[in-house]
């Protein structure tokens, strides 16, 4: 197992946001067979998603969570060492979508920026290298990740009906008395193929190669790590698993026998949001109370997982954001 | 659970009548057998035998009586 320990580093706040536009799965009924889409919308639980408008990217949203959390934070924006947007929804070839980013807060030029392409693991790989990055500058972060590549269209296929757009921001600061973050990393490059979109724009998902390294590899892995880092299931006070769909989360909790109680979810009013279904998750249930410790999971495409146990004080997760406000940057661009 | 009962979920997940599904027919050739058919044999087990079939399991079933050989 790839682990580690990160110390002296503390989650400071979370804002997450989504597009204004929510779409009802139910208006795909007449359009699919109607009995196949019904049975996918009971046995994957996603009922509804938000889209972005025409125009609306991921580095949108990113930029608007990110604007109010340092608001929120009273955060001067030259103080800033490292802002990493974890992505696959990017807006240019290059640069990185982080250059947009850093530019719209106004962030000062002593600071490292870069997008991370990475998708529903990348909440966790994110929060590796801001944190690591941060250990060496003893300074401030933020870890971004966010998503537009969903569908509303008529001409969708089955699988885009799992996916909703979403975007997070997460301010993170060296602090000698913060708790330890353990993580850990999986990561099969041979299983690659099973989820993928190449360059000619075709995007392709093995659903079952996917349910079963779900149900069977994400699930070790997380026993693994609890048994590594000597976690009993009863000591966790949150689960958040990335929301690939319900059953797939409902899989991993059984088989990890933890307590489904314990389990946030998200997906019936988002979808899945790849990197952002995690601090997503953690805003829509915002309304939690005091410090807990959380064990978080994503997983997904490379195939991919991460896993981060945090402790984590529900007063500086904020509630959602819903937007629909679009940059007027793309110009500088060309588009 | 009687083999007819059987029969008759089979035939609900393949979305098929029910003399169309054969015990010595290979999944794969029912052009429903796929993600959401899978989830829905899973859901069967899980409600109908209160456990969740190990990733394992789901990886051998290739017939149709792969199927009913584990609805218990």
């Amino acid at each position: 197992m790839m682990q580690g320990e990160i110390t002296n580093i503390s989650i400071r706040g979370i804002v997450s946001a989504v597009p204004q536009n929510k779409v009802d799965n139910d208006k795909y009924i007449d359009l699919f067979s109607e009995r196949r889409i019904k049975k996918q919308i009971d046995l994957t639980g996603i009922e509804k998603r938000r889209v972005t408008k025409e125009g609306q990217k991921a580095s949108d949203l990113a930029t608007i969570a990110a604007d109010d959390l340092l608001d929120r934070l009273g955060w001067e924006r030259n103080s800033i060492d490292v802002l990493v947007f974890v992505t696959q929804s990017e807006d240019l070839s290059r640069p990185s979508s982080a250059f947009l980013i850093q530019d719209r807060l106004k962030l000062g030029n002593d600071c490292l920026v870069y997008d991370i392409n990475m998708g529903c693991s990348g909440y966790i790989g994110g929060l590796t290298t801001v944190c690591s990055i941060l250990q060496q500058t003893k300074g401030r972060g933020l870890l971004l990740v966010g998503e537009s590549n969903a569908q509303a269209g008529e001409d969708i296929d089955r699988n885009q009906l799992l996916e909703g757009d979403a975007a997070a921001a997460t301010a993170l600061e060296y602090c000698l008395h913060a708790e330890p973050m353990l993580f850990s990393h999986y990561s099969d490059g041979s299983r690659a193929h099973l989820l993928y979109k190449n360059n000619k724009g075709m995007s392709y998902m093995d659903g079952n190669g996917v349910l079963l390294f779900g149900l069977d590899t994400v699930a070790e892995e997380i026993m693994k790590f609890m048994a590594e880092y000597n976690i009993a299931a009863d000591e966790v006070d949150n689960y958040v698993f990335h929301q690939a769909q319900k059953m797939i989360v409902e899989g991993i909790v059984q088989e990890t026998r933890i307590p489904a109680d314990k389990v946030l979810m998200s997906c019936k009013d988002f979808g899945n949001t790849s990197s952002a279904s995690i601090p997503l998750t953690l805003c829509v249930n915002a309304d939690q109370r005091g410090k807990k410790k959380v064990l978080m999971c994503g997983y997904g495409i490379g195939l991919s997982c991460g896993i981060a146990y945090v402790k984590l004080d529900f007063s500086s997760v904020f509630p959602l954001i819903e937007t629909d406000y679009v940059y007027d940057d793309r110009t500088k661009f060309g588009l | 659970m009687t083999r007819d009962e059987m029969l008759e979920i089979i035939a609900d997940i393949l979305e098929v009548e029910i003399d169309e599904v054969q015990e010595d027919k290979r999944l794969e050739d029912y052009d429903t057998w796929d993600s959401v058919a899978v989830l829905g044999v899973i859901s069967v087990i899980n409600e109908k035998f209160n456990r969740f079939p190990h990733a394992s399991e789901i990886q051998k079933y290739v017939t149709v009586k792969d199927l009913m050989d584990n609805f218990r």
